[in-house]
């Protein structure tokens, strides 16, 4: 059984065991898109061999033979902090171009549904610089506010899609996510800040399947340029309904089995003395999943550092989620970090457990960010929001293949930490 | 209490006395996974819970919970020899008046005069007594606390030193011990305080039916009681002395989590962890693995790492030598703690200490403050005691063998590296 691996560098086969009954897809086509990421390049996608079709949960409770997970509800913002930090990144635009000339540049923008204006008016060379000397293949490029102004959402939609595939451009690649303009209206008389702002940041935007996207924050810094009011909108558009999921164990069928479950089979021993605790003696409402989670990675919940804002979250996704099965020393370069994954995980077929890093992959091969996640239960993953702030929390998956366009026709594979010999 | 103005060496006398520190248990890391196999327990109770009082740090919703060593760690554990008693600086007829004077019926003191059971080491530093493994199983609770108390301020008992606590009826319950080896525990059990302890672990061994026992033995005189909080909605009059209270160093947490409540009105509570700075959040109920916590971790690191972004790792015991983790935890206190009174806040260093036979003021252990009287507290050195939150009185009690422990409060200087201003 084969399956076709487009990538912008030509088609790619990779062999799939066509096996049934949970054997493990190639590895091949997996670690393929990885070492791609490595390079800046737009990641391929593999089968979809380990795609989780779980059914959507929408709140509630959940109840199987791990115990009960109960969704509490919780409305977060970014932290003050961040969002100050945000404002002082992506006030001024800046795109990173990385080709071999301008005039491959506009030879990708021809295979664009732009105006000849815009299209023209991004090869004007005032626009361009290189990088530096030691990297002649990547430019930066200031584009005017008139000229982002001016963009159709279509015009958006194609053009900061082509800009997604280079990491220097984070607010195309992971932008902020409005579920709709009416709910951008309805806000804002609340929280003080001009309707007329909210309809820009609405006409600025380009829908998608999880609602609008908006990446021109800078466009708004210009037209509104009151920093309180812009820090209020940030942190408005930050705002986002999450859930604090809670363990129950008493209608867990097998206690022994739990427990191997939640510290993934014993590889996380630090969980343990608390879940048989709880398994004996259980608190009124249950535990926050949080409780079980590596020390590490436990505080980053609802949590985003300044410092973490203007980088991309692409290498970050990956290594907290892998994290969360195996620890992590240092931070690492991503080719150290990459190697290290690829010695650590191989690919898995669903059932999926708690630990597994879900790695976003698309059917047709086109997204054009690389995106992980930790998956803990059911649909539910441990999950930095792909959005322009992102925090770190519990997500539905439903949900997060909601929270980025370039996550359209996208799905997940997991990864699960090898064995120890 | 340490006066206001005084430094910690003032207020100690700035005294190493290493042997009289009390850091329970050795270096003992987790090793293999453990594969417990736990009787099924479809319906659990629910843990016993009850609410606090409303204060500056709102309102708090406290469970029982109870955290056992992990059992790789146990499989090092060795239950003391304690069948040679040494009465550290008496002589024989020191020995002899300490054993008339005390609850002991007539016929023991005699027999444990008996010249045959002096041991070889006698001659200055004190005695030794061999006692048969009989005499001690005789031995009353009442007589056997008059004995293990002093026994347990010399330097060379260590069951009587480091006593097991013996587990409520429930955790016994629960470990489905034999009935002979049960009635045991209770039998040479010996009260302290509100606890019940029990040296004699050595006489329970023949009692062990096999390796699995004595595992669910361990487990049960390892337990820890821990508490798991939450904090309840807060009255929005309350938010400014709240974030106050919680916010010492001016971290924004407090207030986001304040915020989740004002955004969500549905939210009832929340876990109390959320509140901490991250170190002591990632330690909560954990025991030091060698991995992700330092194997040798103890009360001092705990406590002066509490708000630390990097941690102090220099008041860790090197080589097992608990002198060099006080020496160096003196100094940190010294050079970035302030002494204060009542009222104590969140973040506040505790400190207790004994004063032994010879005048000496000894730190024994170190706590931080929370709330309401709830403090960060790591009983014991190394793997077999987690870092939990628990009430202050019930670790004085814990610490209130063999003597009575006095308080000393210290605050972090704002702005140091023990309370690093947030940015």
């Amino acid at each position: 059984m084969y399956h076709r691996l487009p990538s912008r560098y030509g088609w790619y086969r990779v062999s799939r065991s066509s096996s049934v009954g949970g054997a493990p897809p190639s590895t091949q086509g997996c670690r393929r898109a990885l070492r791609w990421w490595l390079f800046g390049i737009v990641t391929a996608g593999s089968s979809p061999a380990g795609v989780i079709d779980v059914p959507r949960e929408t709140g509630g409770s959940s109840v199987t033979a791990m115990g009960t997970v109960i969704d509490h509800a919780i409305v977060i913002e970014a932290p003050e902090a961040a969002v100050q930090a945000y404002l002082d990144a992506f006030t001024d635009r800046e795109w990173e171009v990385r080709v071999s000339s301008r005039g491959d540049f506009l030879a990708q923008l021809f295979a664009l549904e732009l105006s000849s204006a815009t299209r023209d008016a991004l090869a004007a060379p005032a626009l361009w610089r290189t990088a530096a000397t030691a990297e002649p293949e990547r430019f930066l490029l200031h584009p005017p506010v008139a000229l982002l102004a001016r963009l159709t959402a279509d015009e958006r939609r194609e053009l900061y899609r082509l800009l997604a595939g280079w990491p220097g451009n984070k607010p195309e690649r992971w932008p902020l996510v409005f579920r709709d303009a009416a709910a951008l209206r309805a806000l804002s008389g609340r929280e003080g800040i001009p309707v007329a702002l909210m309809d820009r940041a609405a006409a600025l935007s380009y829908p998608f399947a999880g609602g609008l996207a908006f990446s021109d924050f800078s466009v708004v810094a210009v037209e509104f340029p009151d920093p309180e009011v812009l820090f209020r909108f940030l942190q408005l558009a930050s705002r986002v309904e999450s859930v604090i999921p809670r363990l129950r164990l008493s209608t867990a069928k097998s206690v022994s089995e739990t427990l191997a479950y939640w510290t993934i089979n014993y590889r996380n021993p630090f969980a343990l003395p608390l879940l048989e605790a709880l398994a004996e003696s259980e608190t009124v409402g249950g535990t926050e999943l949080e409780s079980f989670l590596p020390g590490s990675i436990r505080h980053r919940l609802f949590d985003l550092s300044p410092e973490g804002v203007s980088h991309d979250l692409s290498l970050n996704s990956f290594m907290i989620a892998a994290s969360l099965a195996a620890p992590l020393g240092e931070p690492a370069d991503p080719a150290v970090f990459f190697a290290w994954f690829e010695r650590q995980f191989q690919p898995v077929s669903p059932p999926f457990r708690f630990g597994d890093v879900l790695v976003l992959q698309s059917e047709d091969g086109e997204t054009p960010v690389s995106y992980a996640c930790a998956f803990i239960y059911e649909d539910l993953v441990f999950a930095k929001d792909p959005s322009g702030l992102g925090l770190w929390r519990f997500m539905r998956l439903a949900e997060l293949r909601q929270r980025n366009p370039h996550f359209a026709r996208a799905d997940f594979v997991a990864w699960r930490r090898v064995p120890s010999p | 209490m340490t006066g206001p103005g005084q430094s910690w060496k003032e207020a100690v006398g700035g005294r190493l006395g290493g042997s009289g520190l009390r850091l329970v248990l050795g270096l003992m890391t987790v090793g293999a996974h453990l594969r417990a196999e736990l009787p099924a327990s479809p319906q659990p109770p629910a843990a016993v819970t009850w609410d606090g009082f409303i204060g500056p740090w709102g309102r708090l919703r406290y469970s029982r919970v109870r955290l056992r060593t992990p059992a790789p760690t146990l499989a090092a554990l060795a239950f003391p020899e304690a069948r040679s008693w040494f009465f550290a600086g008496r002589d024989r007829a020191s020995v002899d008046q300490f054993l008339a004077a005390g609850p002991l019926p007539r016929e023991v003191v005699d027999r444990l005069r008996d010249p045959a059971l002096r041991g070889s080491s006698e001659g200055g530093e004190g005695v030794e007594l061999r006692i048969p493994d009989a005499l001690r199983a005789d031995l009353s609770a009442e007589a056997r606390a008059y004995l293990y108390r002093e026994l347990a301020r010399g330097p060379r008992n260590p069951a009587q030193a480091f006593p097991f606590r013996v587990p409520p009826d429930d955790v016994l319950d629960r470990a489905a011990l034999n009935p002979e080896l049960r009635a045991a525990i209770s039998r040479w059990a010996y009260p302290s305080g509100q606890r019940w302890l029990i040296s004699d672990t050595d006489l329970l061994l023949p009692l062990v039916r096999d390796a699995a026992e004595l595992l669910q033995l361990k487990r049960a005189l390892c337990t820890f009681d821990t508490l798991s909080i939450e904090l309840l909605r807060p009255v929005p009059a309350d938010a400014a002395a709240m974030v106050a209270y919680w916010s010492p160093a001016g971290s924004p947490r407090a207030a986001d989590v304040l915020q989740w409540f004002e955004l969500t009105p549905d939210l009832a509570s929340i876990d109390l962890a959320h509140l901490l700075p991250p170190w002591p959040e990632a330690l909560l109920n954990r025991f030091a693995d060698g991995v992700t916590i330092p194997g040798n971790a103890n009360c001092f690191w705990a406590s002066i790492n509490f708000f630390r972004g990097q941690t102090n790792d220099a008041v860790l015991p090197v080589d097992d030598r608990s002198d060099v983790s006080l020496a160096a935890t003196l100094t940190e206190l010294d050079e970035n703690y302030l002494p204060v009174n009542p009222p104590y806040r969140f973040g506040d260093v505790i400190c207790l200490t004994t004063v032994r036979p010879d005048g000496e003021e000894t730190l024994v252990h170190m706590v931080v403050l929370v709330a309401e009287g709830v403090v960060l507290t790591k009983n014991g050195a190394g793997g077999m005691s987690p870092f939990m939150l628990a009430p202050l009185t019930e670790v004085i009690d814990h610490y209130s063998w063999p003597e009575v422990v006095n308080l000393h409060a210290f605050r972090p200087r704002r702005g140091s590296p023990a309370l690093p201003t947030w940015r």
